[in-house]
């Protein structure tokens, strides 16, 4: 199985068990930045615990075992729903739970439908400017570098760079944004 | 030694200029594709690099049986999540500084 085939079942899971979702991490910063490679499949779900998320992973199930223990992510301070894949190559799928904190809704409550042929289907994606917001906040140094790139590829002329500063006043990651802002290319 | 300052001088901001370079090469490459083209990208480079590691934990092990190489893919994948969970940052999660929100 490929990663995108592995991606694609994911989507079509959620919108089978009417769960709202977006595609995240890795090959959300890819899209707006520069293509990496990642061996997870990272998707947000509106569905905080119970039947329709089972839904999920029950339709999942023939191609990924998931842990029944859902784990806390001292990172991202959500719950998420972490499977493997069954087959080789080992690829993960991690559910990550929509939850009560400002950004995160919303993020989710702007997130656009793309149609990517790549993908075979279309699917729901963060804007970018708060893919950045997130990374920043997230601080690792591979976030701080994907925050980097998505500005840069976007351009500073097309993104909304006060929305991301009000994002960072909030979360006190100005800092971490005018670093990201100082190392990127003279126009 | 005066010497050897200024030329160790010039080789730090030669290699910072090509570090700028590539990231501007980069960057230029990014953005001549689409939004597609870069998830396509991603997909491809992820792809590849799976088949690379599996390559490598076969001849790390001197083994032919692909099963055997897959299983020290996930072994060492699982190894490089725990570390990357392990990495320290600052918190500045949603129980720090943001504002709940009613649902």
């Amino acid at each position: 199985m490929t990663v995108e085939q592995l991606a694609a079942a994911v989507l079509d899971a959620c919108e089978g068990a009417g769960v709202e979702h977006m595609l995240t991490g890795a090959f959300a910063t890819s899209l707006y930045g520069v293509p990496r490679s990642t061996s997870d499949v990272d998707v947000v779900v509106d569905a905080a615990a119970g039947e329709p998320i089972q839904r999920v992973m029950a339709t999942l199930a023939p191609l990924v075992a998931f842990d029944p223990q859902v784990q806390f992510d001292t990172l991202t301070w959500g719950r998420r729903h972490v499977g493997t894949t069954r087959t080789d190559p080992p690829l993960l799928v991690e559910l990550f739970t929509l939850f009560d904190d400002a950004f995160v809704q919303h993020q989710f409550n702007r997130r656009r439908r793309l149609v990517l042929p790549s993908l075979g289907r279309a699917a729901w994606l963060p804007l970018p400017e708060d893919l950045v917001v997130q990374k920043l906040r997230w601080g690792r140094a591979k976030d701080l570098d994907d925050a980097r790139d998505v500005l840069a590829v976007q351009g500073l002329e097309r993104v909304d760079l006060g929305a991301i500063r009000s994002w960072c006043v909030v979360h006190g990651t100005t800092e971490r944004l005018d670093a990201v802002l100082a190392a990127l290319p003279v126009e | 030694m005066r010497q050897t300052q200024i030329d160790s001088d010039s080789s730090a901001a030669d290699l910072e200029r090509l570090q700028r370079e590539l990231f501007r090469t980069r960057i230029d490459r990014a953005r001549r594709l689409t939004e597609d083209q870069r998830l396509a990208e991603a997909f491809a480079l992820t792809n590849g690099a799976l088949v690379r590691m599996h390559e490598g934990a076969l001849a790390d092990l001197d083994a032919a049986d692909p099963s055997l190489g897959w299983q020290e893919v996930r072994r060492r994948l699982e190894r490089l999540r725990r570390a990357r969970v392990r990495e320290v940052v600052p918190p500045v999660g949603p129980a720090a500084n943001s504002q709940p929100v009613a649902r």
